[in-house]
C-alpha cells in the first residue's frame, strides 16, 4: 500500500455489511467488505450477477443503510439513506445505472431532465440554469439541438451520455458507475469509456466502476477488485491483477473470457476449469465461499474463512493458498 | 466460390434474401441482399450490433418469423436441397424436424407453468416414430446427461424457476439433443449468463456439434467465442453484409472498415487502452442510407459510398468483402 496512502482517500469501506430478509430465508448480499478509493482514482469493482456488486453501490450512494460496517467519504460517516444525508453530501456523489432508456423519463425533454439536479442542488433559475444545461450538454459531446428531444428520440449511447450529463450536472466529486456500458454496442461503449475517462481526468473525479466485463476493466481503471457471494477475493492495480492473478476464482473467470487474438491467450491461466455456478447467498457454503467450486480446495477450506492477506504491496488475497501457516501446515499433513 | 463442387449442395442456402416489417411508422427495409450458407459439419459465426438482422435472418431459416409484420421481400432458403419458402407441408416438416433454436434467454423460451419432464417428452411423442414411456424417461436422462446437467431426475420434475439461468439453457440444448437436429441455430445462447458459465456452455455447445457431426450457427456478440468456436464468419451490419470469410482470415486480417471499427472498439485482455468507437448510430431502417448503410459512420467514406450499395469482392480464399475500398482488388472470379 506504500503508493496509495500517500494519496488522500475519497472513501473508505470497511467491514460493510448487508443483509436482505427473504421468504426463503437471510440473504446476505454483502458479507463485510473492505476497500478505499483514493481521490481522483478510477476503482473497478468485478463480479458475476448476485455477487453483491451493485449493493455495494447502492448503499455508498445511499439508496439504503447497510447492516454494519463503516462508509467515510472524505473522512466522515455516511452509512445512512439519502433522505438522512445532507444536501452536500447527496450532491458529491452521484450515480449512473446500467439502463439508460429506464432510468430517463420517457415524458421529459433533456432539458427537463438535465435541468432537475441543477436547480436542486445549484440552486440555478433562468438564464444561468440555461448556460448550465448547454455546458452540461456539450461537456458529455451532444449538440445543443438535442436539449428538446425526449429521449425515445435518441439512441442507446446518446442516452448513457445524457445520464452521465445528469450525474455531472450537480458538480459532484465521485461518481457510482454501475455496469454504465453493459447494456450497450461494443462500439458505442468504447465512446462512453473514453467520454468517462476524458471526464474523470479533465474534472479529477473519482470512479467506482462496477461491472462484469474483465477486458473493460483492464483498459479503465487502476485497481481492480474481484467479488464473489458478498466478499472480496483479491484486489490488486489492474496490471498486477491480471499479469499474476492469484485468486483461484480470479484465475477462473480471466480462463473464461472469450478473446479475439492469439495475444491476448497468452494473458489467460489455462489450468483453471470453469466449473459449477455461484451458489445461492441465502444458503452460503460454509468456509471460503468459493471452495464448491474451487479446483485447489483444501479441507480447510471447507470450515475455516480466509482472512485477507498482503502478498505484495497492494496486492491481496484472502485465500488460504496464500497465507503462509497454511502453506506450511499443508506441506506438513501431505 | 470455388472450393466448393456443385455436386456437393451446401446444408443451408440462403440466397439474396430480403425482409421487411410493416409498422405503423412505415415499412422497416431490414435484411436486404443476404447470401448466407451453411456446409454439412460446419460451424458458422454470425457477428454484428443489436438490431443488425442476425435474429432476423435466423428466424426466416426456422420459419418462426411473425409474418405479419415481417415479410419476406425476395430469395430464397435451400435446406437440404429444397426451397423451403414454397409454403408446402413438406418444407414445414422438413425445416420443423430438422432445424433447432437456441434463444438467448432461456427464461422466455421456456413456459414456466410446465415442468422440464412435460418439455422434453413432448418432444419425445411428437418425434416420428414414438417410443414408450420408460425408453422416453431413459432418453431424457441420457439427453441431460449429456449437457452435464447436475442431478437430472431432479431436474425433470422442476419448473424453470427453480433452474438457475445456467441450468435453464442447459435444458434448451437438451431439448435440441432429445430432436436429433441437423442444423442448430444458436442466437446468442450465453448473452444472459456470467462468464464463467458462458464458457461451460460453449464448450458444451461445441463438443456435441463437433462429436455429432451437426452444423451450427452460433450468433454472438462476444467476438471471442465466435473465433474459437466458427470455421467461418459472417459479419453484418444493418441488414447488409459487410464481410464474410474463414473465421481466422476474417479475424486476423478484417478488411471492411466497419468489421475493423468493431474489433478495434472491444477492450482487449492484453490491455491497449480504450479506442475511440465508431461515430454515430446505426442507420434507422425506415429511411436506409441509399448506398453503403455503413457509409455515414465510414471513416473512409468515398462518393460512391453515398450513392451506390458495393458489391461483393472476393480477396481470395472466399474471403467476401462488401466494401468500395475493395472494388479494385478482385483476385480471381468469384
Amino acid at each position: 500500500m506504500t503508493g496509495t496512502e500517500t494519496k488522500t482517500q475519497i472513501l473508505e469501506v470497511s467491514n460493510l455489511r448487508k443483509e436482505f430478509h427473504t421468504r426463503q430465508g437471510k440473504l446476505v448480499a454483502v458479507a463485510g467488505i473492505d476497500f478505499a478509493i483514493a481521490e481522483g482514482e478510477i476503482y473497478g469493482l468485478v463480479g458475476e450477477s448476485g455477487s453483491g456488486k451493485s449493493t455495494v453501490g447502492s448503499m455508498i450512494v445511499g439508496m439504503y443503510a447497510s447492516n454494519g460496517g463503516e462508509i467515510l467519504f472524505k473522512g466522515q460517516d455516511i452509512d445512512r439513506p439519502a433522505a438522512k444525508r445532507s444536501k452536500d453530501l447527496k450532491r458529491q456523489i452521484q450515480l449512473v445505472f446500467q439502463d439508460p432508456g429506464g432510468s430517463l423519463n420517457p415524458r421529459q425533454t433533456i432539458r427537463q431532465i438535465l435541468s432537475l439536479p441543477l436547480k436542486l442542488h445549484r440552486d440555478l433559475r433562468g438564464s444561468a440554469l440555461e448556460q448550465a444545461v448547454e455546458e452540461t450538454v456539450d461537456m458529455v459531446g451532444l449538440p445543443l439541438s438535442y436539449l428538446e428531444k425526449y429521449p425515445q428520440a435518441i439512441g442507446g449511447g446518446e442516452k448513457q451520455l445524457v445520464c452521465i450529463g445528469r450525474a455531472l450536472a450537480p458538480n459532484p466529486s465521485f461518481i457510482v458507475l454501475d455496469e454504465p456500458t453493459s447494456a450497450l454496442d461494443v462500439s458505442i461503449q468504447a465512446k462512453i469509456s473514453n467520454k468517462l475517462l476524458q471526464l474523470q481526468e479533465n474534472l479529477g473525479l473519482s470512479y467506482l466502476f462496477i461491472t462484469h466485463n474483465l477486458c473493460l476493466v483492464r483498459n479503465l481503471v487502476e485497481r481492480t477488485a474481484i467479488m464473489y457471494l458478498g466478499q472480496l477475493y483479491e484486489t490488486a492495480p489492474t496490471e498486477e491483477f491480471f499479469t499474476n492473478p492469484l485468486h483461484p476464482y480470479t484465475q477462473m473467470l480471466l480462463a473464461s473470457i472469450p478473446v479475439m487474438s492469439e495475444k491476448e491467450e497468452a494473458y489467460k491461466p489455462s489450468e483453471v476449469e470453469s466449473v459449477g455456478e455461484i451458489p445461492s447467498p441465502i444458503h452460503r457454503p460454509s468456509g471460503c465461499g468459493f471452495h464448491t467450486r474451487c479446483p485447489f480446495c483444501l479441507d480447510l477450506c471447507k470450515t475455516e474463512a480466509p482472512r485477507m492477506t498482503e502478498v505484495s504491496p497492494g496486492h491481496h488475497v484472502s485465500c488460504h493458498l496464500h497465507t503462509d501457516s497454511v502453506i506450511k501446515e499443508a506441506s506438513r499433513c501431505s | 466460390m470455388t472450393h466448393h463442387s456443385i455436386d456437393q449442395q451446401p446444408l443451408l442456402d440462403v440466397r439474396d434474401l430480403a425482409v421487411s416489417y410493416k409498422l405503423y411508422e412505415g415499412v422497416l427495409h431490414v435484411l436486404q441482399h443476404m447470401d448466407f450458407r451453411v456446409e454439412s459439419g460446419e460451424r458458422v459465426g454470425l457477428v454484428g450490433e443489436a438490431g443488425c438482422g442476425k435474429t432476423t435472418l435466423l428466424k426466416a431459416v426456422a420459419q418462426i418469423l411473425p409474418v405479419p409484420p415481417a415479410k419476406i421481400e425476395a430469395g430464397e432458403i435451400h435446406f437440404k436441397g429444397r426451397d423451403v419458402l414454397d409454403n408446402h407441408k413438406m418444407s414445414h416438416r422438413l425445416v420443423r424436424r430438422d432445424i433447432s433454436m437456441i434463444l438467448q434467454d432461456p427464461t422466455a423460451s421456456l413456459n414456466p407453468t410446465l415442468t422440464i419432464r412435460t418439455f422434453m417428452s413432448d418432444i419425445l411423442k411428437n418425434a416420428p416414430h414414438p417410443v414408450s414411456k420408460s425408453e422416453r424417461k431413459i432418453q431424457m436422462m441420457a439427453a441431460l446427461e449429456k449437457v452435464s446437467m447436475p442431478s437430472p431426475e431432479r431436474v425433470l420434475g422442476s419448473y424453470p424457476v427453480q433452474l438457475s439461468g445456467g441450468m435453464r439453457q442447459r435444458v434448451c440444448i437438451a431439448m435440441c439433443l432429445l430432436k436429433d437436429v441437423d442444423l442448430l441455430l444458436a442466437d446468442e445462447p450465453t448473452t444472459s449468463l456470467d462468464v464463467t458459465i458462458e464458457k461451460q456452455i460453449l464448450q458444451l455447445l461445441n463438443v456435441l456439434v463437433v462429436n455429432n457431426r451437426k452444423s451450427m450457427v452460433l450468433v454472438s456478440h462476444a467476438l471471442g467465442a465466435v473465433r474459437t468456436m466458427t470455421d467461418r464468419t459472417y459479419v453484418m451490419y444493418a441488414g447488409h453484409l459487410a464481410e464474410s470469410g474463414a473465421t481466422d482470415t476474417v479475424f486476423d486480417s478484417p478488411a471492411h472498415p466497419y468489421t475493423i471499427g468493431l474489433f478495434e472498439a472491444t477492450p482487449k485482455l492484453s490491455g491497449e487502452g480504450v479506442s475511440d468507437g465508431i461515430a454515430g448510430e446505426i442507420p434507422s431502417y425506415l429511411a436506409p442510407p441509399p448506398g453503403c448503410r455503413f457509409a455515414p459512420r465510414c471513416p473512409q467514406a468515398m462518393a460512391i459510398c453515398h450513392e451506390k450499395q458495393p458489391v461483393g469482392t472476393n480477396l481470395g480464399n472466399n474471403h467476401v468483402v462488401f466494401c468500395w475500398l475493395h472494388a479494385g482488388t478482385q483476385e480471381g472470379d468469384s
